[in-house]
């Protein structure tokens, strides 16, 4: 026998079918990608189109939401998903940013694994734990200790006094800010991590030698250059959070109105799907909901894509920069 | 001693690593004051076995051969760093001298940039790295914990391989430093530090016109004088610099080259280079280090013309490296 043995016809056109089936499964898989988004924004927008077609514009506009006189507006869950999420972005910006710059330029070595572990399975702690802990934990400790406070001290103010007045029933719109706060922080911080660490420490190294302090070089040099990355990380948790479901849905409230105070029961546009959809009755409120749903959708993907956009444009830049 | 005639460079290492922490502790920091009793204790602790030579050499006897010198800028005395445990210098001991080119020469890897990065504290900016032994600029210890490593860094500037200015203009390059440490009184006294630096890089007949256009648009060799401007803006007393010309064709090095040896009028420079050609044009004094030691430092003339240790010549030779 030699080694190189002939190929037989029929072995290398077996070869040649396999090749073939092969490539058209994968294709095949891919294109299933595309065929359910598509399928998930049609069905959306058919579902959606009753509600739609029937209230047209007003559905934007309107706060009120009655199923008994069959009357929705969606403005009560519009406003609370965007003040929920706007919120749990103020309190998480800071506290993700001091987390990154913390593990990329301050940490020892033997600190950064177990803190960047840490939250990495922070981010894999299921929604509806969250939505528990909020629930039965946060909520009570923010009735007794944090609101009476912020009601004491915040609400006799000028202008942002009234977000902060009224009862404190623990649960509401500001509780819903906390969760998804805490909820988003490992997205971001890990996002952030990984774009100060595509800073080239040779632009650190050159402000740290003209005796620039950790200070200024984060803010003259890691920043700046990281900016498009922490904005599209920004992006990512703005994702999530505006999407965040079962645990909004724990200590939101539920109440399909517009309070002034942030203390006050709110609802989101996926808290309110949550809770209705099972007990919906009549074609125009599911509809409503479904147009809901589809609300969201366009949002949360407009977000994801901007996000996503910005991300790309940083790893470019870091590309031709090498 | 142990072996041939030609390796009596070896000598050196062992009774200075023998001596260790014992005549560092004994010494105390008093002796950095003095330079005369330094250099005198160091020839006797065997570090310049050749002490007939300084003798016998007139100009030998104002600039010792070896690694101490008189009135050091820099004095360095078994230094060790480590990163993350591996060791990547080890008990280096060397003097950078006032007004004068320190050349360090030597295989890749084998701790130039490392012991360069220990001076102005640099290791401290890498998670992991550890540094021993003394360090003394000025007759005061850089590790002190009174010492504002922000303000050590000012005094000392650093240059690095691959040019590498900030994404701001060429205007804001150069007064960054200057605007970090507050160093201009007023605007015009800024554009005076500016154009000074500028000039003093040799770079101002080239960008006066464009100053507020990105330094990352210049080339290269302009590149590499927008950071050396930019480091002589704060006024260091000594600059570093590390294979400042590697990323750069042979005129551009020219330029560079002449510009260290009129920098080297005011200040004390320490420069690594994988050139021995440029090692010899630059410099006064050239240390070769081999695996994280220092084998041999002497005056450039002396070691590329007479190196003592077998390393040293077979890497000048081209024998290895
Ligand atoms: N940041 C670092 N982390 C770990 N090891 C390093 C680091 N920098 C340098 N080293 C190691 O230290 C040794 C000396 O490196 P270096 O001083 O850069 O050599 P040279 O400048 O002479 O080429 C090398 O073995 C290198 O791998
Ligand atoms: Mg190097």
């Amino acid at each position: 026998m030699s080694s190189v043995a002939a190929i037989e016809p029929a072995q290398a056109s077996g070869q040649r079918l396999r090749e073939r089936a092969f490539r058209t499964a994968t294709f095949a898989a891919a294109l299933l990608v595309l065929a359910l988004l598509g399928g998930v924004a049609l069905s959306l927008l058919l579902g959606a189109w009753p509600a739609l077609a029937h209230f047209k514009l007003d559905f934007l506009t309107r706060e009120i939401w009655n199923p008994v006189t069959d009357k929705f507006g969606a403005l009560a869950p519009i406003y609370g998903t965007v003040v929920t999420s706007f919120l749990a972005l103020l309190l998480a910006i800071p506290v993700s940013f001091g987390i990154a710059i913390f593990l990329t330029e301050l940490a020892p070595v033997w600190l950064k694994r177990p803190v960047g572990v840490a939250i990495e399975l922070l981010a894999a702690v299921p929604s509806i734990i969250y939505g528990i802990w909020g629930l039965f934990v946060l909520a009570p400790i923010l009735q007794r200790h944090v609101q009476p406070w912020l009601i004491d001290w915040l609400g006799p103010l000028p202008l942002i006094g009234r977000l902060f007045q009224g009862p404190p029933y623990g649960i509401g719109v500001l509780t819903a800010s906390f969760v998804l706060a805490i909820m988003v922080i490992p997205f971001i911080s890990a996002v952030m991590r990984d774009v100060f660490e595509m800073v080239p420490d040779v632009l650190k190294e050159s402000a740290y030698g003209l005796g620039a302090t950790t200070w200024e070089v984060i803010w003259q040099v890691v920043v700046p250059y990281a900016r498009t990355g922490i904005i599209g990380g920004v992006m990512l948790g703005l994702g999530r959070a505006l999407g965040e479901t079962m645990a909004v849905t724990f200590v939101i409230g539920n109440a399909h109105r517009i309070g002034s105070s942030l203390l006050a029961p709110g609802t989101t546009i996926s808290a309110s799907i949550a809770n209705e959809f099972a007990e919906a009755v009549g074609d125009l409120y599911t509809s409503a909901l479904v147009a809901l749903g589809a609300l969201l959708f366009l949002i949360t993907f407009a977000v994801i894509a901007a996000a996503r956009l910005m991300l790309m444009r940083l790893d470019r830049r870091a590309l031709s920069s090498v | 001693m142990n072996e041939e005639i030609p390796e009596p460079g070896r000598a050196p290492e062992e009774p200075q690593a023998r001596r260790g922490g014992a005549a560092r502790e004994g010494n105390g920091l008093g002796r950095e004051e003095d330079g005369a009793p330094l250099t005198r204790q160091r020839a006797d602790g065997g570090l310049n076995l050749k002490p007939s030579g300084r003798v016998s050499v007139p100009e030998e006897a104002t600039q010792p051969d070896g690694a101490t010198v008189e009135n050091p800028v820099f004095s360095c005395r078994d230094v060790n760093v480590f990163y993350s445990g591996k060791q990547a210098l080890k008990e280096v001991s060397l003097d950078v001298g006032r007004r004068q080119v320190l050349a360090m020469i030597g295989p890749s890897g084998c701790g130039k940039s490392t012991f360069l990065r220990c001076l102005n504290r640099m290791n401290d900016t890498i998670a992991g790295a550890r540094v021993t032994g003394h360090i003394h600029l000025d007759g005061r210890d850089i590790h002190d914990e009174s010492v504002d490593v922000a303000q050590l860094r000012a005094r000392i500037g650093m240059v690095f391989q691959k040019p590498n200015p900030f994404p701001k203009s060429i205007y804001d390059n150069v007064a960054y430093g200057p605007r970090i440490h507050g160093l201009a009184r007023s605007r015009a006294h800024l554009d005076d530090i500016v154009c000074s630096s500028l000039t003093r890089a040799g770079l101002w007949e080239e960008v006066k016109d464009r100053l507020s256009s990105p330094g990352t648009g210049l080339s290269g060799g302009q590149q590499q004088r927008l950071c050396i401007a930019r480091t002589i803006a704060v006024q260091p007393e000594v600059i570093l610099m590390d294979e400042p010309c590697s990323a750069l064709d042979p005129i551009a090095t020219a330029r560079i080259e002449d510009l260290i040896d009129e920098l080297r009028e005011s200040y004390a420079i320490v420069i690594v280079t994988h050139s021995m050609q440029q090692a010899a044009r630059v410099s006064q004094r050239t240390a070769y280090f081999h695996l994280g030691e220092l084998i041999e430092v002497g005056n450039t003339d002396r070691v590329f013309t007479n190196p003592r240790h077998r390393l040293t010549e077979d890497y000048i030779t081209g024998r290895f490296g």
